[in-house]
């Protein structure tokens, strides 16, 4: 008799096809919760500034951009919010989402969850593209039409994170197949290789170039403009648009290279495009905003905590709340010194610290029985 | 009619000074106080420490890294800039906001002074206090002169410390370096550009008579003392013969008006 | 349905497997027996792909690997590791759903968590559907990744392959003749299983063919009664093995 009540199966738990659609339901609900964030966010710093913009002139400046009759708002604000902020909040977005994915996707591709930008080289490498045209990029400017001096210094950041990249997955194969430990490690070297070469170019520098770097290594979102959102955003948005056509080889691959293979997925196209696509969003951001730490780590975790680590949702998620603690960061930035501001990667170092503490804190809580 | 048209000249010409100056940079702001007009300054750099008055002003940050938000909510009706000031997007910005930006070149020597002078009176609208002004600078570059080439020129070095203890020198291209010039010193680091770290061994080789700094240099190191015994000075010839001058930072380096007067009192204390 | 020919893997030029044939027919269940080191995993690895020979050639279905295109081999064949290296939160369903992924969007909606249903259900974890995998024992995880495999080629196997590699290592004796039972439901319904395995008793129990590895070779292949034999055992192991008949069932034990 107490046998039978101890074999005797408890109730069961819903149906599968039931579970699935309560998490697809809360994804959907989760997804939204972002999307509003980043509004949020967005609207947030469109207002708030050293120089005060009451609400109504926004709204006002926002329904005749849009064709409603308004009542027109004075010069200087309207230069502040088309000129000045808007792309400042646009640029901060785009980096934030690039900075978030490429992190999403360099820890799918590596099987590790601190597989950073940062870690792997990826930006370090980039940062010495940038430091050597600041540094020597006078001896090359004169060679040049003059338009093209301005995109010294992102094409030279890119191409930096891209031989990075390639200079790791070259090193890492080992019978034609790249192998993650190996990767890991050529990313360790590539990383210090990187950061020698910088500080032997910051040595070779005059002093102006030597605070030029310093605060361009601290990240700076001050100089945004239209022009370099017209730079930035396309590779962006293609990563972004691209990336998730890569999310279920991305989730196979966490099984391990040989599983994702016999799942049908071709594993060695799946990582050549994912590191192409990252390498050229975490390209673009340090060209355009210098080394901006903690974004790449900290966003994809607090999505895999929150919601687990299918990269279908991962990835567009990982997107959204990049751009909403960047644009957040930078409106903290701007305002928290003002009129001067301080530069960005100390913020998200100082935002996103303690929240990835307070993550791992409530994750501990939550896993005692 | 005439006097009519005349007054409205007049009145328009006192609508045209600037009454909301952001000045981005220290030799800029002290010369605007010393040409009277500092009332108009409304917001400094962090390089603006003198006069004292200059430090109660809002602070826009650091003259390499602006913010055009920043600067433009403090209302201004003219930006002086040095050559230094930027990234350049931030102004640009502030032109497109129909702001006039005034900028300086960067020219280190004493001779560019008087000419910095006449600019910034220019945009301040204070030409003949700027006039004064230039002739008094050009008087004291007169007394330099006659202090600074008596006897032979001695070799000197400046010298700015990190509070770890690690030096650097001064090399061409830097205010320090056109100082020790202007006091008829020479530069035993004038075959380098900027400031670069120096080892003991290079100092004792090059064999400074005379060592200059400043006193953010004195603090960080721990005192004069302390700065002394530092192992890459303590055996340098000037350090032996404790010619070791201390100047205020701002008004050796700062390239103003100053610059004349602090230049003769170096080129006096090194030869005492 | 698999067919291995000449398999020769060398590394560091010593050879680890040498000159081996292989054939796996439909509706049986294959298992790969020998002492460690004695070349069954890699044998294995070769047969699914994951390791080149460095002789030798492998077809399915009488096609040779290398012209099946991946996605199109996963739908028919499917592998299930030793371990996994997995160690990101997924919960369980979500790995088991993985197996469906070479056949989305080619079903009729919701055929994907059916099969995964029954899959879970074939190895006692339609209960642990929502855990977190990587709270899993060893055994769990274990019986995760067979759903998946499961979830891929379906439990009934006409046509398909299923290649294990000592599934049973972590489970308990309830959950191994579970394992094995489920193999004999996809082989007896047409499919081709293939597995490698330790233990002599489920060997004799479920095996429809043995192939006994020595030293890189095969040192005798065939019917599971004629080849677990003590001689042949005694070469394989290096040890003295007891072979009891009791009734109907044949246990093994050493020394």
């Amino acid at each position: 008799m107490a046998l039978a009540a101890i074999a005797a199966p408890p109730a069961g738990p819903p149906d599968l096809r039931v579970q699935l659609r309560r998490a697809r339901v809360r994804r959907r609900w989760q997804f939204a919760g972002l999307v509003a964030l980043l509004a949020g966010a967005g609207l947030a710093a469109m207002m708030i500034g050293p120089m005060r913009i009451p609400p109504r002139d926004l709204g006002a400046w926002a329904m005749g951009r849009l064709g409603f009759p308004a009542e027109p708002i004075g010069a200087a604000e309207r230069l502040v919010i088309e000129r000045i902020r808007l792309p400042r909040v646009v640029l901060a977005a785009c980096i934030g989402a690039a900075l978030a994915t490429a992190g999403a996707a360099f820890q799918g591709l590596f099987r590790n969850p601190l597989a950073d930008p940062g870690l792997i080289g990826v930006s370090a490498a980039g940062a010495l593209g940038a430091v050597g045209i600041i540094v020597l990029g006078h001896r090359l400017t004169p060679a040049l039409p003059g338009w093209a001096a301005p995109f010294l210094l992102p094409v030279a950041a890119f191409a930096g994170s891209l031989a990075a990249v390639l200079a790791i997955y070259r090193v890492s194969l080992h019978e034609g197949r790249p192998v993650m430990a190996t990767m890991l490690l050529a990313g360790v070297a590539i990383n210090a290789l990187a950061s020698a070469a910088t500080g032997f170019l910051t040595f070779l520098a005059t002093d102006q170039q030597v605070r030029d770097l310093t605060f361009w290594l601290l990240g700076s979102l001050g100089a945004a403009s239209w022009p370099k959102v017209a730079l930035v955003a396309p590779g962006v948005l293609l990563g972004l648009a691209l990336l998730p056509f890569a999310a279920r080889a991305l989730n196979a691959l966490l099984l391990g290279e040989e599983e994702a293979g016999h799942l049908g997925f071709d594993v060695w196209r799946t990582k050549w495009i994912v590191m192409a696509l990252a390498a050229v969003m975490v390209g673009l951001s340090v060209a355009f905003a210098g080394v901006i730490g903690f974004v790449g780590l900290i966003v994809p975790h607090a999505i895999r905590l929150a919601a687990g680590p299918d990269h279908r949702f991962l990835l567009p998620a990982s997107a959204l709340l990049g751009a909403a603690l960047l644009v957040a960061a930078d409106l903290f930035a701007r305002c928290i010194v003002a009129p001067a501001e301080l530069p960005i990667g100390i913020l998200t170092a100082l935002l996103g610290a303690p929240f990835f503490l307070w993550l791992l804190l409530r994750v501990k809580v939550a896993w005692q029985p | 009619m005439r006097s009519l048209l005349l007054s409205l000249l007049c009145a328009g010409s006192a609508l045209a000074a600037p009454q909301r100056v952001v000045s981005l940079g220290g030799d800029l702001t002290e010369i605007a106080f010393a040409l009277g007009r500092g009332g108009a300054i409304v917001a400094v750099d962090l390089t603006s420490v003198y006069p004292a008055e200059a430090q109660k002003l809002p602070r826009v940050g650091y003259v390499r890294a602006l913010s055009a938000e920043g600067i433009l909510a403090m209302k201004p009706d003219l930006i002086l800039a040095s050559g230094d000031a930027g990234p350049p997007e931030v102004l640009r910005q502030l032109e497109r906001a129909g702001v006039p930006v005034v900028t300086l070149p960067k020219d280190h020597t004493l001779a560019g002074i008087t000419a910095k002078i006449r600019a910034v009176a220019g945009a301040l609208d204070a030409k003949s206090a700027g006039e004064k002004l230039a002739g008094a600078f050009d008087a004291d570059c007169r007394t330099v002169e006659a202090a600074s080439h008596a006897g032979r020129p001695l070799a000197a070095v400046f010298v700015m410390a990190r509070g770890d203890g690690a030096l650097s020198a001064a090399g061409s291209g830097t205010a320090a370096d056109a100082m020790l010039a202007a006091a008829g010193l020479r530069n035993v680091f004038a075959g380098t550009e900027g400031y670069k770290p120096v080892s003991a061994e290079m100092l004792l080789d090059l064999a400074p008579a005379v060592l200059v700094t400043g006193t953010r240099t004195v603090q960080a190191s721990g005192g004069l003392d302390r700065l002394k015994q530092n192992p890459a000075l303590s055996l340098t010839p000037a350090v032996k013969a404790d010619r070791v001058l201390v100047f205020d930072d701002m008004y050796l380096l700062g390239l103003g008006p100053r610059a004349a007067r602090a230049a003769r009192e170096l080129a006096i204390a090194a030869r005492r | 349905m698999i067919d291995a020919r000449g398999i020769v893997v060398e590394r560091m030029g010593r050879p680890i497997v040498s000159d081996v044939n292989f054939r796996a027919a439909a509706g049986g269940i294959t298992a790969i027996l020998g002492a460690n080191g004695a070349g069954k995993s890699t044998l294995l690895r070769v047969l699914c792909g994951d390791c080149r020979p460095d002789r030798g050639s492998v077809r399915y279905f009488g096609r040779p690997l290398a012209d099946w295109r991946p996605v199109e081999l996963a739908r028919r064949r499917a592998v299930v590791p030793q371990s996994s290296a997995l160690n990101f939160p997924f919960t369980v369903a979500e790995v088991v759903l993985q197996g469906r992924a070479p056949h989305l969007e080619r079903g009729a909606p919701g055929v994907d968590e059916s099969a995964a249903a029954a899959a879970l259900d074939a190895v006692d974890l339609a209960r642990a559907a929502s855990r977190d995998y990587t709270t899993l024992s060893g055994g769990e995880r274990q019986r995760v990744h067979l759903a998946r495999a499961l979830a891929q080629v379906g439990l009934d196997g006409g046509g398909r392959c299923l290649l294990l590699d000592e599934p049973t290592s972590s489970l308990d004796l309830r959950h191994q003749h579970d394992v094995l039972r489920v193999l004999r439901r996809f082989a007896d319904s047409g499919g081709c299983a293939v597995v490698v395995l330790h233990d002599l008793n489920l060997c004799m129990r479920y095996a429809d063919k043995v192939v006994l590895m020595h030293y890189g070779r095969v040192l005798g292949s065939g019917d599971a009664n004629a080849i677990l034999t003590p001689d042949w055992l005694g070469i394989a192991y290096g040890l003295r093995v007891r072979r009891i008949e009791a009734g109907r069932d044949v246990l093994f034990s050493a020394g």
